[in-house]
């Protein structure tokens, strides 16, 4: 769909979802297993006070990851699985397994048996870089820039390792396949740092409120 | 507009119960990943385009869905028969493509189309309202499936406002390009949107008239 020039969706998909028939079952498995425990550690985080608010969060992270950024003649999607692990912590997970879902029932992005996979692929990195990242910010305009690339680069980076590790364990042939996989994604994590980090410097500028090192 | 495109219907399909649909899309799905003869999984497949017919979808319409699905075949087509060990079927110097390679190439490209298929016949077609309460039938924490109902109710709000903003930016002469500025103004407007997502509507204006757009 093309609205006033920008992407909105475009039939080039370079997405960090694995795709359905690829992976073996332990490892299907394994990313279900998961997906589940970070999902109910996630739930049990998340108050019924502030369900709304991971909610909102999560549609506003399905509609930022269809904004297409131009890289010289082609262009990429956003993922920003790196801001909703900072906004949210362990609540990132429900909130990404709810995106994915719904991405699957309105663009078929993945299907059921890999929906486990993708959100260890996804959330997990979010969890990661909210821990690792989140002290950072807050401290100066330069630490918060900073502290917001490295959220966007480690997040997508952590996440092509994931899947490249997920193709490597169904099979030792697909090692080359992750290669390319993780190869590919570099210009993707240096997009997304550069954008998480005017992102954040945006949000602790404008509503500092949002960002949950303020709250302490 | 995000819409649910094949969830109104009058097909057999579409009158089936919820919970019916989903547990039968999950053993289905699981089943076609999990099988590894690929005569199965053709079988498999000719199950998931007897669904499709029975739910009555428009066959241009499932396939323009596919898309996505399509790059990454293109990308595993390309990859695979060159680097998988097995029986070399053609050798040119270093270039070589393996039998066990294609092999897996059809399985990889049969079962992922089928388990789409079998998604969008079963699940695709009903409403996110029928999910949830199919999911919340089948003893999925109540938690869950309230954050995907209100994620979905949300969706058309956010998207609004996410074309809102994409309109702001363009009279204001945004053109994006592959530059700092034109990345920078994204930034903002997915740093909006989360702006959007987490304030009350009435401090919306007022940070609005910070962003630097131009």
């Amino acid at each position: 769909m093309q609205y006033y020039g920008l992407n909105l969706r475009s039939g080039r998909e370079n997405n960090m979802h694995i795709s359905e028939g690829v992976l073996s079952g332990p490892v299907l498995a394994s990313g279900a297993v998961l997906a589940m425990v970070g999902t109910a550690i996630g739930l049990k985080k998340i108050d019924y006070d502030r369900i709304v608010h991971v909610a909102i969060l999560a549609s506003a992270f399905f509609v930022a990851s269809l904004i297409h950024v131009n890289i010289g003649p082609s262009s990429v999607h956003l993922i920003l699985n790196g801001i909703v692990g900072l906004l949210l912590g362990f609540a990132a997970i429900p909130a990404i397994l709810t995106a994915l879902l719904l991405q699957s029932v309105f663009f078929q992005y993945g299907g059921l048996t890999t929906l486990g996979v993708n959100v260890v692929v996804m959330g997990a990195p979010a969890v990661l870089v909210h821990y690792l990242f989140l002290p950072l910010l807050g401290k100066s305009p330069g630490l918060n820039f900073t502290a917001g690339f490295l959220t966007g680069l480690f997040s997508i980076l952590f996440s092509s390792l994931l899947l490249g590790l997920a193709l490597w364990f169904t099979d030792e042939n697909f090692f080359e396949t992750s290669l390319v996989i993780i190869t590919a994604h570099i210009p993707v994590m240096i997009i997304e740092g550069i954008i998480t980090g005017f992102c954040i410097t945006f949000l602790l500028k404008v509503y500092p409120e949002i960002i949950p090192v303020r709250e302490k | 507009m995000i819409e649910e495109k094949f969830a109104y219907g009058r097909s057999f399909i579409h009158g089936l119960d919820p919970k019916t649909r989903i547990i039968a899309s999950i053993a289905l799905s699981f089943a076609a990943a999990l099988c590894d003869n690929i005569y199965i999984a053709t079988g498999y497949f000719i199950i998931s385009i007897i669904l499709i017919a029975m739910a009555g979808l428009n066959p241009i319409d499932v396939i323009h869905r596919l898309k996505p699905l399509f790059w990454f075949l293109l990308m595993i087509w390309i990859i695979l028969p060159l680097t998988f060990d097995g029986d070399i079927m053609y050798r040119f110097h270093w270039f070589k493509i393996t039998e066990q390679g294609i092999i897996l190439c059809c399985k990889i490209t049969i079962k992922s189309i089928t388990i789409l298929l079998i998604f969008t016949a079963l699940i695709a077609t009903m409403t996110v309202a029928s999910l949830g309460n199919g999911l919340h039938r089948l003893y999925v924490p109540d938690k869950m499936v309230f954050l995907l109902l209100m994620s979905y109710r949300y969706i058309a709000v956010i998207e609004e406002e996410y074309k809102r903003l994409l309109r702001a930016a363009k009279f204001r002469g945004f053109n994006p390009k592959t530059n700092l500025h034109s990345y920078k103004t994204f930034a903002y407007l997915a740093g909006m949107l989360f702006v959007r997502a987490s304030v009350p509507g009435h401090v919306v204006p007022w940070i609005q008239s910070k962003v630097p757009y131009s």
